[in-house]
């Protein structure tokens, strides 16, 4: 182990590890509410897109007891590019 | 067939607790495809984590792990162990020469970046930009295909003994540059550019030694680059002239015969 | 240390080109003596007829010859897109300068041996 006080890698590996972990909790947590399927975020119980509950960003604020997540609109332009599903 | 066994011989180096560098040997058991970083790496996990070197990307596109393998500057994470094991199965590897060094295989670019700045790598547009888009033939484009690949690893700037021998010397990646943004047909700055890079630090430092060449892990010629920003400097003022000329007609399309 | 042959070919052009700049003051400090009367003058001339200038003048054809052919070497990467052909053209011009100075050397040698 690097305990050297010169570009220690070793410990920049460790912080990053650390922040690895603080974002899996925030990414596990707004999956586990966002009850759809889009894009990258796949589940099998939820298989089908829902704009009418969905279409949003989550937020997630770091608290004692994990994070907390809220909820903000995401900015569309109905007129000219309504959302529609995505069909390959 | 691979060896058995591969020998990593590493510069080490901390300023902190070591009086000058030394050499750590590191044996391990390679795969077929074990890159060098892939060997720096399992060296790092497995037996000394306190060995310490600049990786990013692992395919030769960040250009952080430029390092001097056997005696040539290379990127590590594109170079199969294989290809610079000896016969014995030992490989030499050391910081990049004629840089400060930090730590084991980490070096010191400030002087690097520096430079490079020195050169204005930027876009200097003419005053009157057209309305839509600068319209530029195939031709140009191919003609900055030498420079535009140029990923900054440093490797020709530390093989370059005009860089060991003169402080000042501009160096190889960022006359690199100079030429890309000289040759761009949307730089209004050519002359400038030019008349700086005629200076005594600029091309003609440059003692054609070619190292530059033989060291970049992208292929790129700045030896050919240099030659040609020693050219233009020698005819600057005309070369403005049809710079001036040429961009008069960026907006309009390309007539292609 | 960067080992290349153009590494080689900078170090012995920058060699040869001191060397013949000390060879100029050498030459002059000889030729200058002329000021001095025609007594001083041949003084100098019989101090540079000595077997071990002789052998040098091998030397000093060697780096004139090598010198030049250099910058030919360079003149023709200048103006030519030959940077592929760099250790070739290096190659050939040492092979060149070496046959010069072979050919040019032996009819010192001699000269020298029989002096």
């Amino acid at each position: 182990m690097d305990k050297s006080h010169r570009f220690n890698t070793d410990l920049l590996a460790a912080i990053e590890t650390a922040h690895l972990l603080d974002f899996s909790e925030v990414i596990v947590a707004g999956a586990l509410e966002r009850k759809e399927s889009r894009g990258a975020h796949a589940r099998t119980d939820f298989p089908k897109r829902d704009d009418e509950n969905w279409l949003k960003h989550t937020l997630a604020k770091k608290t004692d007891v994990g994070p907390s997540l809220s909820y903000k609109p995401v900015y569309v332009d109905w007129e000219r590019y309504p959302p529609q599903e995505r069909k390959y | 067939m691979a060896p058995v066994s591969a020998t990593i011989r590493v510069q080490r180096f901390n300023p902190d607790t070591d009086d000058k560098p030394y050499y750590d040997n590191f044996d391990l058991t390679p795969e077929r495809d074990t890159t060098v970083l892939d060997a720096l790496h399992m060296i790092k996990a497995e037996q000394d984590g306190s060995l310490t070197f600049r990786r990013s990307c692992r395919h030769a596109i960040c250009g952080s792990c430029a390092m001097n393998v056997n005696g040539h500057n290379i990127l590590v994470c594109k170079t199969p162990l294989q290809d610079v094991l000896n016969k014995n199965g030992r490989v030499t590897i050391r910081p990049l020469p004629y840089l400060p060094v930090i730590k084991d295989l980490v070096v010191d670019r400030s002087s690097f970046w520096e430079q490079y700045l020195r050169v204005k790598p930027w876009l200097i547009p003419p005053e009157d930009i057209p309305e839509k888009e600068f319209r530029v033939s195939p031709e140009e484009v191919t003609a900055l295909n030498n420079a535009e690949t140029c990923i900054m690893c440093g490797a020709c700037y530390s093989a370059c003994q005009v860089i060991g021998l003169t402080k000042g010397y501009i160096g190889p990646h960022a006359l690199l540059k100079a030429f890309l943004r000289v040759k761009d047909p949307r730089d209004a700055a050519s002359a400038e550019r030019l008349a700086d890079l005629a200076g005594s630090d600029g091309v003609y430092r440059c003692h054609t030694i070619f190292n530059c060449i033989d060291a970049c892990p992208k292929d790129l010629n700045p030896t050919q680059a240099i030659e040609t920003l020693r050219k233009l400097a020698q005819k600057r003022l005309a070369y403005e002239r049809s710079r001036v000329q040429r961009q008069r007609s960026l907006q309009n399309p390309i007539v292609v015969d | 240390m960067y080992k290349s042959t153009g590494f080689i070919s900078f170090v012995l052009r920058r060699f040869t080109g001191v060397a013949l700049v000390l060879y100029l003051f050498t030459h002059m400090w000889v030729i200058g003596s002329v000021n001095s009367g025609p007594e001083a003058f041949d003084a100098r001339l019989n101090l540079v007829q000595t077997p071990f200038f002789k052998l040098a003048e091998i030397a000093l054809l060697a780096a004139v010859v090598y010198h030049a052919f250099d910058g030919i070497r360079l003149i023709i990467v200048h103006y030519f897109d030959v940077t592929e052909y760099r250790k070739s053209l290096f190659y050939a011009i040492f092979a060149i300068s070496a046959i010069l100075v072979i050919a040019g050397g032996i009819p010192i040698l001699l000269f020298a041996l029989e002096g």
